[in-house]
């Protein structure tokens, strides 16, 4: 192949080096496509907000109807149709909940399920840090009333979900 | 023109269309990658689990998985092998090599029979689209989630 001039010096268009930059550059595109395209679609927030919106939606809900916010020893998972087993062992989930009653007759109490070192992703999320190896976290605060003047409930809940190839 | 010049426009000429070879041949790998069952697999699975989490109990589904079961149909995978639900994963299988699962946490229950069934419908354009319903019954939890 004719050589051209580049910088002064001769080189061939076509060079061991010319295939070297071709080589690298589609090696690092197909890399890149591949990692791209393995972990396709995060769906943790939206896995948070639903878990977080599910419980808070059932936690009112229950109260209202027995009219007293549900108390400490209420397994919140199985009474809200959430299947605890996610939440045993090396768990992706983390829930908390926070109840601040209203009156002081009653004990404030916390429950925390699943991996509790997402608690600590969920403040640093929160603080607006968003990074993808966290889990991603939502937070929903509502008020439940009943007879004894209810109580202020805060939900925070956190995914890390990822499915597998089989 | 004379040879040298000749010569000269030619490996240019070479040059160019192996870079455009080069350029599209990436742009078919990408291509490919993006609408590979793999691909697929993951998009339906998770988006299958996340109707399951935010569905109530005592309801049914609607997908439209035309997609998948084209994919599914080239790689000769039955349509009722496509999609399986277990009780705690959405497994999603178009190809003949591996399936991907992804969890649900919604403790609800799925017929073995019937909990799954599929409906073709044909388009006024003539175009066959293909639908999953899935039914969700209660899994016995205390009561049921009271959700819309």
């Amino acid at each position: 192949m004719r050589m051209v001039k580049i910088n002064g010096k001769r080189a061939n268009l076509l060079s061991a080096w010319w295939i070297l930059v071709i080589i690298i550059i589609g090696s690092g595109l197909v890399a890149g496509t591949l990692l791209f395209f393995f972990n396709y679609a995060n769906v943790s927030l939206a896995e948070s907000e639903i878990l977080a919106n599910n419980l808070a939606r059932c936690i009112f809900e229950k109260s209202v109807n027995a009219n007293e916010v549900l108390d400490e020893n209420t397994d919140f998972l199985n009474e809200c149709s959430i299947n605890s087993e996610l939440f045993t062992g090396s768990s992706r989930y983390f829930v908390k909940i926070n109840v601040d009653y209203s009156d002081s007759e009653r004990t404030d109490f916390v429950k925390k399920y699943g991996a509790n070192a997402y608690e600590k992703d969920c403040e640093i999320t929160h603080a607006k840090i968003k990074t993808k190896y966290f889990s991603q976290c939502d937070i929903k605060k509502i008020k439940v009333p009943d007879e004894k003047g209810g109580a202020d409930v805060e939900i925070t809940a956190s995914s890390k979900s990822s499915g597998r190839q089989i | 023109m004379n040879k040298k010049g000749e010569e000269l426009v030619i490996e240019q000429v070479i040059f160019i269309v192996l870079n455009i070879v080069f350029v599209g041949l990436l742009l078919a790998f990408a291509y490919k990658t993006s609408s590979s069952a793999f691909t697929f697999e993951q998009r339906y699975a998770k988006e299958i689990a996340l109707l399951i989490d935010s569905t109530a109990d005592n309801s049914a589904l609607k997908l439209d998985v035309t997609e998948a079961y084209e994919i599914a149909k080239k790689n000769n995978i039955p349509k009722e092998e496509m999609i399986v639900i277990s009780d705690k994963e959405v497994i999603l299988k178009l190809s003949g090599e591996k399936g991907y699962a992804y969890p649900y946490f919604h403790k609800v229950s799925i017929d073995k029979i019937g909990g799954i069934s599929y409906e073709d419908k044909k388009e006024d354009s003539g175009n066959e689209r293909v639908f999953v319903n899935i039914i969700l019954g209660n899994a016995g939890g205390e009561n049921e989630n009271g959700q819309d």
